[in-house]
């Protein structure tokens, strides 16, 4: 997904930090034994309540069908949602990209790889108010329908199901049902796709294929009837957590006099209690070690993060640990062992407009990728704690390490080449003299978006100050956030560059990146192809365009995403990720990001989620706690 | 003669300010008999006012150089402590002021403001304190005067609030009574209906009255003595036969030839006199007068004229030979008149 | 009176009714972002978008939007703030809950506040006008000018570094979980949670209060009355508390109501930067997030505390000036 939103509150530089000495290796700390990978036998971290605080509430109110935001994706994972799969809750070298039957048993593909079949475990039930009611293959047909149902699923991912067969004519109000799905008996559901599908497993990991349990009258949408703007607030878990009090909640009574779980307060607390309904043995994949989570909404960053360094806290979710604690924890030896970073799968970038000159000239885009000084972009956003310099544009994860040392721009301390770059300009048609400066007039004021506060307001100086030796001026317009990701995806701006964005995987799969960002699929009014990459002639001269050819890669994106996952699927991504870096170029990828943790002295273990790129908040064990 | 109830002796008061020493008042003497109503005359910045506020303590020595000698029954007040001197202001000497809407509290009921001046002097109870304040009211001739002693300042029309003014100062039953431009803000009916009422209520109280104006029409009909200031100094003093009819200074006659008559033809111009009063601060030497006046001569800008009696206790502050004086008098300015 | 009173009430009313049309407009004509596609978020489908615009009535006419925001406005049962127009983008309830719930919070924050700075700012300022260039003068009026000049960020960060993180004293920002309504922010109150944020905002307001009954009074004390008080022979602390204070603080009646007004419409810098859930917290939130309805339903809520704030401070100031009389 877009990352702006998510990190935005995730990382704000404060002031420039000096380099620091010490700073663990690139993804993860594989090098040194991290909490979590000796684990102390489990019995022992048991108990406790867990304080934790988030800066901003989450965007939805926690609905299923609505929220597309990975702190609520956590959430979801450890602790109130299962699904059909789901993932470990551990970094990807420790397995944590890897799919695992959760609420399934098992799963089996037919021949022309059309339709799966999922067994669903039998005697699970629902947390209280509906203990007394056992999860089955219906409930997930629910869920899924409530996806497609336009008033309910605003905001969220409805279109990793259109390929179910008749989900888009349920959407549209044309079909009864989704033809694609059928459940057979109480513990058997079976998908039918329009198109091979490799990833179905991973989109049945998502919070929105959930299972939504039936009420008492039989209403077509169980509990949720009634409830399409804000069924979060009365949702019925099925994880090893549940809101507290959510036992209050009577779904007999008319929708709009039902009481919402009182454990959840918007803008003020989240208070998660253990489901009793939820057992152990049944559910290999999650820690669930406190006894009560307890989130505060609200506050100062900095002043969070004092309260955690003093005990008061034990963890902030969405925070930015300042520049100054960083260096403390890193270089104290009793601190060292509570600060953590991983890779949070996202990369940040600046995207070329292909249909924009010079931009429309592939080696003026290579001539920018050799000129980048992407240690200054990096050093501007708070040094070499916040991520490693990305030499290419998919996060490792996604193509299982394959490219993790490519780069096919290699400088110096990654600060950027102009001579190489100059060499390259050469080449293009815009520097007429071949000087290796471009001189033709659309080198000059060349429009560049980008984002208003820091640290892109200081990156736009870096970046004018290494593109005009090669002779590229640029007028930059910065806008508030929101504005920014619109206009960048709005392809009648015309803007040429933009240099703003970040953008996350949804899922451990390389399709969250290739398809809404480079193929046809992703191009305006849908999201978020900036570069144009994939657009028709036609396209090109509606909005307005001069240039009438791009380059297109929606034939790889198609045979890659018809791969069962596997080897031979991270091969095809990492090839792709190579087109688009040598033939293509749309961008200059130049950080991958890592989310930076530290935790209070009462937390005795810590786990990385590599799938919403978080601490698991269920593996965080505080078996002192009991305040 | 009885013992003056008031006996000023050559009082100055001296501000200092930023511009520099102003003389505000420059050695200014008079008496004041029980009975007796005295009228002090003269342009604005002349020192009227400064004098009264001054004898009445309003002016302390923190806020101006204060020299001379005030004597009131046997005490010279300018030397009294604080205290004392507050017991003596409101009691013993009152004083009323010129524009009653803004003197009068807007915020508390006029008999409140009455029974305070009483209570502050009597130690009686509040109903009894409000009881002398309704019958104050009465005697000022205010109609109604208990529910108008319920009533705010703003309910009350000018002379009505005038006469209130009047009533809060007589209440303690005072024996000097300083009305400061009492009928200044007041329409011609209504000033005469005040006059009157100080005349009455000074022989029914037994008080000593002095009316500070700059209005010649108001002193002729209502003042036994009548001292004309000029530059913080007397220039004449006299009863007021002799300031009307036997005038001996310039300026005096110059305030008599300026009044406009009604039996002049319309278009006979006024007679001002020419020129301003001076400022008080850089105060021309010699006579202060002397700018102005069309008989000076050559001592005139030189020598300080004193106040002289000429006849009993009519006097002049003037060079001129008495001689002079008549002549002139005789010959130019009765003639005029 | 009566009849003032109604015309005063209609008054409020158009008031309140052209605050409202201006945010309407501002919000829809002058979009950071389409609402549709601020509300759908990230990711978005021609579709979604269009499914947003149904789901918030985006597609009707916006006279058709802004007649559902209006009827909002009367505060009456079931349609004060209705919970069909009124539904938050962002946490997605009805924006009357939200308010409901941050209501005690801004109400303690301001009143707590209001009190402490009267009783620190209006002594202060009788100080200093009685004493005018004394040496106790002139050290009230370095407090007052160092109060009304510094920034309120400042000062709050300030004193949460040095009370909390470093003296340990006060507890540190925010309420803690399960503190709900009047009876949570109360019990917040009495835990001293509210004491540094009162101190914030009451310091600069107790400046400003301060100077302003200094120049009250030594204006009042310049009128003609106060000769009279004294010519009457009364003390001069008579003079100056009865009669010339009744005159410097009528003013302050008028500053009071409507800087409550104002606060009870949120401090947002205060509430932000100690963590405390009020109205302007909410406000600015909702604001950065283009949340549409809870941005009408702050402003309109806080339209009509000032509104009101502004009708008691009138007929208050009857009560104390008897010049004033209302027809």
């Amino acid at each position: 997904m877009r990352r702006g939103v998510a990190l935005n509150r995730a990382i704000r530089v404060i002031a420039v930090v000096a380099v620091l000495g010490m700073v663990a290796g690139a993804c993860g700390k594989s090098t040194e034994p991290t909490p979590g990978t000796s684990k102390p036998p489990t019995a022992d971290l048991e108990g406790g309540t867990l304080h934790m605080a988030m800066l901003a509430d989450v965007t939805a109110a926690f609905d299923p069908q609505k929220e597309y935001y990975s702190v609520t994706w956590e959430y979801f994972r450890c602790c109130l949602l299962r699904t059909l799969m789901s993932y470990e809750g551990t970094p990807t070298d420790e397995g944590g990209a890897e799919i695992h039957p959760d609420l399934a048993s098992d799963a089996k593909q037919s021949d022309d790889g059309l339709t799966w079949t999922f067994t669903i475990k039998p005697g699970l039930m629902y947390a209280p108010p509906m203990q007394d009611t056992e999860i089955t293959a219906g409930d997930f047909i629910r869920a899924i329908e409530r996806t497609a149902n336009p008033k309910a699923n605003v905001g969220g991912y409805s279109f990793y199901y259109s390929v179910i067969e008749g989900f888009d004519d349920f959407a549209a109000g044309t079909a009864d049902t989704i033809s694609g799905m059928a459940a057979p008996d109480d513990h058997t559901l079976s998908i039918t796709t329009t198109s091979p599908v490799g990833d179905i497993s991973y989109r049945f990991a998502m919070g929105t294929t959930a299972p939504i349990p039936p009420d008492a009258e039989g209403e077509r949408m169980g509990v949720a009837e009634g409830h399409d703007r804000n069924y979060g607030r009365f949702l019925v878990a099925s994880g090893p957590y549940m809101f507290d009090g959510s036992d209050t909640m009577d779904f007999s009574a008319d929708p709009k006099d039902q009481t919402e779980a009182p454990g959840y307060v918007p803008g003020r607390q989240i208070v998660l209690v253990r489901n009793p309904s939820w057992t152990r043995e049944s559910d290999q994949l999650r820690d669930a070690f406190p006894e009560k989570i307890e989130v505060r909404i609200g506050g100062d960053n900095d002043d969070l993060y004092n309260q955690v360094a003093q005990g008061a806290l034990d963890f902030v979710v969405d925070g930015a640990v300042p520049p100054e604690k960083i260096r403390d924890y890193q270089t104290n030896p009793d601190l060292q062992d509570r600060i953590n970073i991983y890779a949070s799968d996202a990369v940040r970038y600046v995207s070329f407009n292909l249909a924009v000159p010079p931009f429309d000239d592939v080696h003026v885009r290579k001539a920018v990728n050799w000129a980048f000084d992407k240690q200054g972009f990096r050093q501007l956003r708070g040094g070499p704690s916040v991520g490693e310099i990305a030499g290419h544009i998919m996060v490792n994860s996604l193509e299982d390490n394959i490219l993790a040392t490519y780069d096919p721009y290699p400088t110096a301390n990654a600060a950027g080449d102009v001579a190489k770059a100059k060499e390259e300009m050469k080449q293009s048609v815009y520097d007429t003299d071949q000087d290796g400066v471009c001189d033709a007039p659309e080198c000059k004021d060349i429009l560049t978006i980008t984002d208003r506060e820091d640290p892109y307001s200081e990156q736009m100086a870096l970046l004018k100050q290494f593109l005009e030796p090669i002779g590229l001026t640029l007028d930059d317009k910065q806008l508030e956030r929101g504005t920014m990701y619109n206009k960048c995806n709005d392809a009648n701006s015309k803007h040429a560059l933009c240099a703003g964005p970040g953008w996350g995987k949804d899922y451990a799969d390389g399709v969250t990146f290739a398809e809404p960002l480079f193929s046809s699929a992703g191009l305006w009014e849908s999201c978020c192809n900036y570069s144009l990459v994939g657009a028709t002639a036609d396209q090109l001269k509606g909005w307005g365009y001069k240039v009438t050819s791009v380059p297109s890669v929606d034939d790889d994106e198609a045979t890659c995403a018809a791969l069962e996952p596997g080897d031979a699927r991270f091969k095809c991504w990492a090839e792709l990720d190579k087109k688009l870096m040598e033939d293509v170029v749309p961008w200059v990828p130049y950080l991958f990001d890592n989310s930076v943790d530290i935790l209070s002295d009462n937390i005795k273990n810590y786990s990385f989620d590599q799938f919403a790129g978080l601490a698991a908040f269920d593996s965080l064990a505080v078996p002192g706690n009991t305040a | 003669m009885a013992q003056p109830l008031l006996e000023v002796k050559d009082l100055k008061v001296h501000f200092q300010t930023d511009d520099g020493l102003v003389k505000a008042v420059d050695g200014v003497s008079y008496s004041l008999q029980a009975g007796e109503t005295l009228g002090i005359v003269g342009e604005s910045g002349s020192g009227k006012s400064v004098s009264s506020l001054t004898v009445m303590g309003l002016i302390t020595p923190k806020q101006a150089n204060i020299t001379g000698e005030v004597f009131f029954q046997g005490q010279d007040l300018l030397k009294v402590p604080k205290d004392e001197m507050r017991t003596i202001r409101g009691e013993k000497i009152s004083m009323i002021f010129q524009d009653p809407m803004t003197s009068l509290h807007p915020f508390y009921k006029v008999g409140y403001q009455i029974s305070e001046a009483i209570l502050e002097h009597q130690d009686i109870s509040k109903k009894e304190a409000f009881d002398q304040a309704v019958e104050m009211l009465a005697r000022v001739n205010i109609p109604h005067p208990r529910d108008r002693a319920s009533q705010y300042p703003h309910e009350f029309s000018g002379g009505m609030r005038q006469r209130a003014m009047i009533a809060m100062a007589l209440s303690l039953n005072p024996d000097v009574l300083i009305a400061d431009e009492p009928t200044t803000a007041l329409d011609v009916t209504v000033q005469a209906q005040i006059l009157d009422l100080i005349d009455r209520l000074k022989s029914e109280f037994n008080a000593a009255v002095i009316i500070i104006t700059h209005d010649l029409g108001v002193v002729a009909e209502h003042c036994d003595n009548i001292m004309v200031m000029y530059a913080g100094k007397a220039a004449e003093y006299g009863n007021t036969d002799d300031i009307y009819y036997k005038p001996l200074h310039p300026y005096t006659w110059g305030l008599l030839s300026s009044i406009p008559r009604l039996d002049e033809e319309k278009k006979e111009r006024l007679n001002p006199i020419r020129g301003l009063p001076p400022s008080l601060i850089q105060v021309p030497p010699g006579c202060a007068f002397h700018p102005r006046c069309p008989y000076k001569f050559d001592p005139c800008d030189r020598d300080v004229p004193e106040l002289l009696p000429v006849d009993g206790h009519h006097a002049a502050a003037c060079h001129l030979s008495l001689a002079d004086k008549e002549k002139i008098r005789d010959e130019e300015v009765l003639v005029r008149r | 009176m009566g009849r003032y009173l109604i015309r005063r009430a209609l008054f409020m009313v158009l008031v309140i009714m052209i605050v409202s049309f201006l945010t309407f407009m501002i919000f829809v004509k002058l979009p950071a972002g389409d609402p549709a596609r601020r509300a759908v978020g990230r990711t978005t489908t021609p579709e979604q978008i269009e499914n947003a615009r149904l789901a918030f009535g985006l597609d009707k006419p916006l006279y058709v939007q802004y007649w559902r925001f209006l009827k909002g406005f009367i505060p009456y049962p079931g349609l004060w703030l209705d919970e069909d127009v009124y539904f938050s983008y962002g946490s997605f309830e009805p924006v009357k809950n939200e308010l409901g719930r941050r209501i005690p919070i801004t109400g303690i924050l301001a009143i707590g506040a209001a009190v402490i700075w009267l009783a620190i700012g209006i002594p202060i300022g009788i100080l200093s006008g009685v004493r005018r260039r004394s040496v106790a003068d002139r050290a009230a009026m370095i407090f007052a000018i160092v109060g009304v000049s510094m920034p309120i960020f400042w000062l709050a960060q300030l004193l949460l570094y040095a009370f909390w993180f470093k003296l340990q004293i006060l507890p540190s920002s925010g309420i803690p979980i399960g503190y709900v309504g009047w009876g949570g922010a109360v019990r917040a109150a009495l835990e001293g949670r509210f004491i540094l944020p009162w101190v914030s905002l009451a310091y600069i307001n107790a400046a400003f209060y301060a100077r302003m009954v200094r120049g009250n009074l030594i204006e009042t004390m310049n009128e003609d009355y106060i000769r009279t008080a004294r010519a009457k022979g009364l003390s001069e602390r008579r003079v100056i508390y009865k009669h010339g204070l009744r005159g410097a603080l009528t003013p302050v009646v008028t500053m009071l109501g409507l800087d409550v007004g104002l606060l009870l419409g949120g401090a947002f810098i205060t509430e932000t930067v100690f963590g405390l859930p009020g109205i302007g917290q909410l406000a600015v939130q909702s604001i950065g997030t283009n949340d549409f309805p809870t941005v009408m339903g702050v402003t309109v809520l806080g339209a009509f505390i000032i509104a009101i704030a502004n009708l008691v401070v009138d007929v208050a100031y009857a009560f104390v000036d008897p010049r004033v009389r209302y027809t």
